[in-house]
Formats: C-alpha cells, structure tokens, sequence
C-alpha cells in the first residue's frame, strides 16, 4: 500500500480535474465540494507519503507493473515528498482563497474550466516532484505550462499581451531542456534519471554531455525566471486573477529549482558539476546577479504584487546559488528554503490579494491603518515580512543561515553579502509598508473596521501559523532532508 | 526553572491596566532575586535548532545583575509611567504598557541566553517591539526617529552581527558562550580583528560611533521609554552583548594572547571623547542625556575591552551604576516636562525651587553618572580607571579622567541653573503628579545604597572573572 501514496498524491488532483471538467457544467453548485474533497484527500495523500518516507526513506511506484527502463516510474525520496507536501499544501490554502477570490474576478460561467485547468496544474506540479524520468518531466513541464498559460490569461484582455510573452519563453525554455534530454539519450540510451546516474560517469567527458548539460540547465532557468532570463515572470504574474496567483507564484518557479536540483544532483552528480566542468563560479555569478538584481527592482516598485515578483526573483538566486555552492549545509538550506519561501510567497500573496479586494489598491498608499482596519491580515504580513527578511525563529532565518555558512565554508563571501543586502533590503521595504500602516491615517470616510471574509482568514491563519511552525521545527526537517541528499557534497 | 522563567516572562504581556505590569514586575523581581539565592548554572534546552545550536538558557553571575537591574527598574518604571502618561495625556495606553512588558521579556532572555543565537533572537524581538514604542506619538517626528531607529539597529544586527555570527559557527562549530573562549587560538589575527569590529558595531544599541545616531533620534519616544529602555533595556543590552561576546566568544585568554584589547578600546575611547563633547553643545534635556549615554557605554565597553579584573570589575558594575543613575536623570527630564512642559536646559532657569525634590534627584543622579562619591558611580569608576593602569593603557586612564571631567561640565551647570539662577516668569509650577516625583527620588537614593552596598555586586563579579 505505502507506494501508492505516490501515485495517489498525484492521481486525486488529476482524477478531480477530470470530474471537475465533467461536473461542473451540468451541476455548478456541487463543484466547490468536488474541488474541497478532492484537496483534502491530496493533503492526506502527501501526508501518508510523508510518513511513509519518514520510515522507508524511498518510495518507488512502477505504472502497471512496467520495470523501467520499459515502463513509467515514479520515485519519492524525502526532498520529493516534502516537495509534495508543499505543493499540496499551498494548494489547499491557495483553493480555499479562491473561493471567494474567484468570483470576483471571473463571471460563473468560466468556473468550471477554471477549477479544470486548476487541478490540473497542481497534479503536473505533484508529477514533476515525483517522476523518476527525464523526459516526463519535458512532459510535466508542458502538462503545467498549458494549464497555466490558459489560467493566467484569463486576468483579461490585459494580461494576454504578457501570456503570450510566457508562452513563447516558456516554449523556449522547455524545447532547450528536451534538446538536452535528446543529446543524454544518444549518448546513453535511456531517460531513466536513476539509470542515467549510473551510466553517466562512463562518459563524462563527452562533448555531448557537456552540451545536454548546458541546453538542460539554461532551459531550466529560463523557466525557473533565474536572472537574466526572468523578464516574462513579473508582467504576466501581476496582470493574471489573484487567484491563480496564489497557485502559480509560490509553486511555477519553485518546483523547477526542484528539477534542477534533481537533474544536477542526481543525475549528473555534483562531482561532475564542480571538478569536471567547474561551473561553479559561473552559476554564483548568476545567482548572486539574480539576487542583487531582484532587489535593487524591488526598491523602485510600491506595489506589493510587483513587489513580490521581484522578491520571486532574488529568492530565486537564493536556492540556485545554495544548490550550486555543493555543501552540505547549503544544499539543506536551498531544499529548506523552497519550502519556506513557496508558504512565505503564498501568504504574501494572499495578502497582497486581501488589500487589492478590501482596500482598493496595493500600493503603499492603500494601506494605511491597516492594523485597524484588516487586523488578520496585517499580522499575517508582518510575520511573512519577519520570515522575508530573515528574522529568528522564522524560517527564512534559517535557510539564510544555511546558505550564508556555506558560502563562506566554500569562500563565495559575494553571495553572502548578496543575501546580507537583500535582508537589508527586505527590512527598508517592509518597514515602508508598516510605516504606511502605523502613521497614516485615512480619511473619514473610509470604513474603520473591515472584516475580512472566512475564506481570506483562514488561509491567512493558516499560513502564518505554519511559517512560524515550520521555522521552529527547523531541526526536525534539517535531519530529515540531510538524508536525501546528493552524493558527493563537501 | 530558568526556562520557565523566560517564558513566564514573555507570557506576561498585559493587555490593559498597569496593575498587571507592576504585579508582574514584582514576581519577576522574586523570581530573580529566587535564582540568585539558589544560583543555577545548568543550561536548559528549549528548541533544538542545528547541531550545536539550539534555544537554550543559563544563568550566571553576569545574567544576574543584569536581570536584577532591568528587572527592578521595570517595576519602578512602570509606576512611573502611570504618572507620567496620565500627567502628559498619551494615547494608546494598552498598546505601551504591553509593548514595555515584551521587550522587558526579550531583555530577559537576553540575559538568561547560553548562545549566541538565543541571544540575537531576542535581540531582534527588543528592537522589534521597540519600534513600536519609539514611534508612540505616530506623527511625522516619531516617524522619523522609529525609521532611523531601525535602519540603525537592523542594519548593525543583519549587516554585521549575523555574519559574523555565522562565521564564528563556520569556524568552531559551536556558538555556546563559555568562559574559555571558543574560538580556536590558531585562528588569524586580521580575521580576529575583523570578528571583533563586526561584533562591536553589530551591536549597534552598545551605539558605539558612528553608529550611535539612532539613540538620540529615539529620544521622541514618550519618556519613560526613553529612561526605561533607552538609558537601562535597550542600549544595556547592547552593551551586555557586547561583554558576552568578549568574554564568552572570544574568551580574555584569547584576548590577552593577541593583545586585541587595543582595538576594543580605542573603538571606545574614541566615542568616549567625542560623545561627550557633543553632550555639551546640547539644548534639549533629553539628547544632553542621550549623548551622556553614548559616552557612557563607551565606558563599559572600554573597562571590559582592558580585560584586566580590576577593568572587569569595574565595567560591569558600570552597568548596575550608569543605569541607576541614569533612570534617575530621565525621570526627572520627564518629571519636569510633565509639569511644566519644558523641554530645553536653556529654560531650566530657577526651577529646582519649584521642585526641589526632583531637582535633588536630578544631581545625586548626576553625581553618579559623574563619578563622585557618596554615589554608587565612582566605584565603578574607580575600578576603572585602575583597570587601565593595571592593563598599561595610560590613555586610555587620560580619556576615562578627561571625560570625567567633561560630565561634570555637561551636568552641574544645569543643576546650577536650577536652584541658583532665578527664573525668567514665576509661573505656578508645583511638583506633580506624585507618581512622577517618587520614582526619581527611589532610584536617587538607590545610587546611595549602591555605593555602600558594591561589594556584594563586586564579589559576585570577581566570581566570573576567577571562576
């Protein structure tokens, strides 16, 4: 039973789009339900891989009993379930903000495509945590890109221009990584990331390789909007519905590090990475890049969704650059950090989506009072801001922490004072928004206590509560990813 | 049982009347007076962060004293504040007396903490719920101050004290103070001396200069803020910091081998001078004191930076003295605006006949940031200036008399002013309200008590040094 979990944890989600599709039309009222049991039997599902992991550290899960290399594999070790437990958490949170976000933003009639396309998006990010294929994952990409592109146009006539901008990068990045996945498999033979792993070393020093290696991992930038390719990211995300925005922001970006991590850690081994191709300071030269460029945007920007973008991209830096210093402890931040900052960017985001709907704007104009006025949210976004910048006990701390050591452990000191700045930073900008909030006052004629409506609060609650649980549980999930690392870190 | 205590502490938060703050001023008071007659010095684990690391508390000499202080002048505070909010009509009562209690509970981890790590987490909560505190008044000039509050004490804490944090864990593995010092003796003396700077100015509530500016900046808090948390909480933590690093990270073996004494005291001494210079040229009560603080803490710093017992000594007990005395000074800057509304030394003229009490409180408080007897100030200076011939720093003796010299100077005249001059209009001032009056007067006599009552502390103090 226990290597179901893996199929399930992606199935449900999939199986729920499907009825969704067919539902939907004939009997509206009953779709929200559909799309509540189908989240919670997916939470439960990464819940039981979770727990399964926790004991067995491997799950394997073979498509109709098929062996690779023949059949379709899927292979969860404890990164790919924490992945999962985070996509479906911040999906759950994401669909219960929805509920009442959505209508605001798309007539009726459009729901049930919506909640299709939805659920789809989240069972091809849940399959790219858990396949154990290269080229599924071209597949997962587009499975996810699709689904998004059409959820992300749906903003309006305004957000098409910047949808079809990310199609055409996102079409870019995923054709790069399946060149590259072409040239492994003249070479090799096979797709199978663990077989791969083992053949790989026999021809190392292939001209080909070092080509797949490159087509495979810009391709991956490209979609992860690593600097100096996230020009599609900022536009297309602040003009899609809040919605979406709770689904895309946090997990799009995130679940790509994710594959890099996979595809450079396992399947081409960290030995290949530092000794032989000796990238390195390549790769922390565009990680720091990304994170001081990310910041310094986000000095200029005074709205808070643009504001989060350009967040997206400086944390960005952080997980590339962490992968790519190969210690230990730097590797453990980055993991930690995807997690922490897809719960940090999906409460920010849902923040930004309660000011936008109850306040009428989310500049930092807009917010003044805001204590008063939405007492839920403010204190939801003061302990995110808190994470952000990396206040202690919260988990940005200790993924900062992590990094930080590493980089000096392995003498990049420009990446740690990268991430010094962007703390800086983050402290100057948010302090501009409680600023805002704790000495402007509004006129008269505002209202002086909004409530929020149960479907902003609870995620809201929700979210904040597990940041500051997943910060102080740190130790827990610091021994827990330890053991799933890639071989050969320092 | 320590552990307890910090949560007990942070629990505390009281969410309206001041009763609930002074009483739980009080059982805070009991409860370290309880740990200093049974004297635990076993470290209680609360959260396990990394190997090596974890939230954990201890107590020892040094968290006691500064416990007792900060924990006693809380209570005293507290009545105060009740006079001086009622007297001044302050807004948002609830939301002060809760944010005091916090940042009471953060001093108090900070005391209690047995790693660096503990310690910056609740360095970072005091300057959070601070903020709060400074920017009271919400206008455009406590907006002001509350920024370059936290672009000062943010930007010292992530810029400079995390990193070398970090590094120090990346070179011991450990982050745990101990007395030996836990950072390798192999360890290079540029990067020591590196560390060193990134600590001391990391620290920046110590407000070592350059980065002091912040102190006076936050002198628009409502007073007894001001007193409470920038002349006892707030800059003593620092500075407390500031002692666990040199003694507990580096260790004053390490210290005396290299010699880095220099760089701490010339850091020091600098601000020292400097800062009391500029005490002078100030009108406004408040930054006069706020400037006499800087210079103050330089103090500190400088007599634990001699690394000698005598400059230890000398040092810490500067902490128990300085804020005594300078509680006392605050209260009455506050006693007085609440009266009468003045705000400048200029406008002092005559008006220690309307208050005599207050005023009295104002020079035996003066007397003790000065350093004359019968105040408890001089023997921490005493030990001081000792210290620094004991450690062959006969400048560093020149600056500590220099800018003895100086305190008088930036002190007695107003109290001159007070009782001698005659005052430009007879209004009808009286002291008032009492609550405003009797506090000063307590921590005044306090300084009395403490130059009679040093050698306890002082025996407490030379057990850390020896043991």
């Amino acid at each position: 039973m226990s290597s179901q979990w893996a199929f399930l944890a992606m199935g449900i989600p999939f199986f729920t789009a499907l009825i969704m599709g067919s539902v939907g039309y004939a009997a509206p009222r009953f779709m929200r339900w559909i799309g509540a049991t189908g989240i919670t039997l997916a939470v439960f599902a990464s819940i039981g891989l979770w727990s399964t992991v926790s004991t067995d550290e491997y799950v394997s899960y073979f498509f109709g009993g098929w062996l690779p290399p023949i059949g379709i594999a899927l292979e969860v070790d404890r990164i790919s379930a924490l992945m999962v437990l985070m996509v479906h958490g911040v999906a759950a949170l994401a669909y219960i903000f929805s509920l009442k976000a959505l209508p605001n933003e798309l007539p009726a009639s459009k729901h049930p495509v919506y909640y299709t396309l939805y659920f789809l998006l989240i069972s091809g990010f849940v399959a790219l945590a858990v396949t154990g294929d290269v080229f599924n994952v071209y597949v997962l990409f587009e499975v996810c890109a699709l689904s998004g592109y059409a959820l992300l146009a749906m903003g309006g006539k305004k957000a098409y221009v910047p949808t079809f901008n990310y199609v055409l990068m996102g079409s870019l990045g995923a054709c790069f990584y399946l060149i590259g996945v072409g040239y492994l498999f003249i070479k090799t033979g096979t797709l199978n990331m663990a077989h791969l792993a083992d053949v790989l070393p026999t021809v190392f020093f292939s001209r080909s390789i070092l080509t797949a290696f490159i087509l495979i991992t810009v391709g991956l930038f490209v979609k992860m909007a690593l600097f100096p390719f996230h020009g599609w990211m900022p536009n297309v995300y602040t003009k899609a519905p809040v919605s979406t925005l709770c689904l895309m922001a946090p997990l799009g970006t995130k679940i790509c590090v994710y594959v890099l991590l996979r595809v450079v850690g396992y399947v081409f081994s960290m030995e290949y990475m530092t000794n032989i191709l000796a990238v390195q300071p390549i790769m922390m030269t565009l990680a720091t890049l990304a994170i001081v460029v990310g910041t310094l945007y986000v000095v200029y920007h005074r709205h808070l969704t643009r504001i989060i973008m350009f967040i997206i991209v400086s944390e960005i830096g952080y997980m590339v650059g962490g992968i790519f210093l190969g210690q230990m402890d730097s590797v453990i931040g980055a993991v930690y950090h995807i997690a922490a900052d897809a719960l940090m960017t999906v409460t920010l985001v849902m923040v930004a989506g309660v000011v936008r709907h109850c306040l009428g704007g989310d500049a930092i104009a807009d917010v003044a009072m805001m204590f008063r006025r939405l007492p839920t949210t403010a204190i939801a976004f003061v302990i995110v801001c808190l994470s952000v910048i990396g206040v202690p006990p919260m988990p940005g701390f200790f993924s900062k922490f992590l990094l930080i050591k590493g980089a000096f452990m392995s003498g990049y000191y420009g990446f740690a004072v990268a991430l010094l700045i962007a703390s800086l930073t983050a402290v100057f900008l948010f302090f501009r928004f409680f600023e805002g909030y704790f000495y402007m006052k509004t006129d008269n004629t505002a209202p002086s206590v909004i409530q929020e409506p149960w479907a902003y609060r609870i995620p809201l609650v929700v979210a904040a509560i597990g940041l500051v649980g997943f910060g102080l549980s740190f130790s827990y999930w610091y021994g827990f990813i330890k053991l799933a690392l890639p071989l050969g870190l320092a | 049982m320590i552990g307890a205590m910090g949560i007990y502490v942070t629990r505390s938060k009281p969410n309206g009347p001041a009763i609930s703050s002074v009483v739980a001023a009080i059982a805070l008071v009991a409860s370290v007076i309880h740990l200093m007659a049974y004297g635990a010095r076993d470290v209680v684990d609360v959260v396990s962060f990394f190997p090596g690391i974890s939230v954990s508390f201890f107590c020892d000499p040094l968290s006691l004293i500064f416990a007792m202080v900060a924990s006693s002048l809380w209570g005293i505070t507290v009545l105060y504040s009740v006079g001086y909010l009622n007297g001044a009509h302050e807004k948002n009562q609830p939301r002060f007396f809760a944010c005091v209690a916090i940042a009471l509970g953060a001093t108090m981890g900070v005391a209690f903490s047995a790693n660096l790590l503990t310690l910056y987490i609740f360095y970072e909560m005091l300057s959070l719920s601070t903020y709060a505190l400074v920017g009271h008044h919400q206008n455009d000039e406590a907006r002001v101050g509350a920024r370059k509050y936290l672009i000062y004490l943010f930007g010292g804490s992530i810029g400079l004290a995390l990193p070398a944090m970090i590094a120090v864990y990346a070179l011991t593995g450990t982050l745990s103070f101990s007395y030996a010092g836990i950072l390798p003796e192999v360890t290079p003396f540029p990067v020591l001396v590196v560390l060193m700077i990134m600590f001391l100015y990391g620290f920046a509530k110590a407000g070592l200069m350059p980065f002091h500016a912040w102190l006076p900046g936050a002198m628009v808090a409502p007073t007894p803020v001001s007193s409470l948390l920038h002349a006892v909480a707030v800059v003593k933590v620092g500075v407390f910091s500031i002692v666990r690093v040199i003694t507990g990270i580096f260790g004053y073996d390490l210290i005396n081998q290299v010699n880095l004494s220099q760089v701490i005291v010339y850091i020091a001494a600098f601000t020292v001078i400097v800062a009391s210079l500029m005490a002078l040229y100030q009108d406004s009560l408040k930054r006069r004191l706020a400037f006499s603080t800087i210079g103050q803490l330089a103090y500190i710093i400088m007599g634990v930076g001699l690394a000698t017992p005598m400059a230890f000594v000398g040092g810490v007990l500067h902490i128990v003295m300085h804020a005594f005395g300078k509680i006392t000074l605050f209260f009455c800057a506050g006693a007085i605006y609440v009266a009468t509304k003045k705000k400048y030394v200029s406008q002092l003229d005559g008006i220690g006949r309307q208050m005599p009490w207050t005023m009295g409180a104002f020079f035996i408080g003066s007397l003790s940031v000065i350093g004359l007897p019968p105040t408890g100030g001089f023997i921490s200076k005493w030990f001081m200036v000792n210290g620094a011939l004991e450690a062959g720093f006969p400048v560093i003796f020149t600056v500590y008399l220099i800018s003895s010299f100086l305190n008088a100077c930036y002190f007695l005249p107003i109290v001159y002013r007070a009782f001698f001059k005659n005052p430009a209009t007879m209004d009808d001032v009286a002291e008032r309200p009492l609550l405003c009056v009797v506090p000063p007067v307590i921590t005044a006599a306090m300084s009395v008590v403490l130059f009679v009552g040093a050698p306890f502390i002082i025996r407490l103090i030379q057990g850390i040094y020896y043991g």
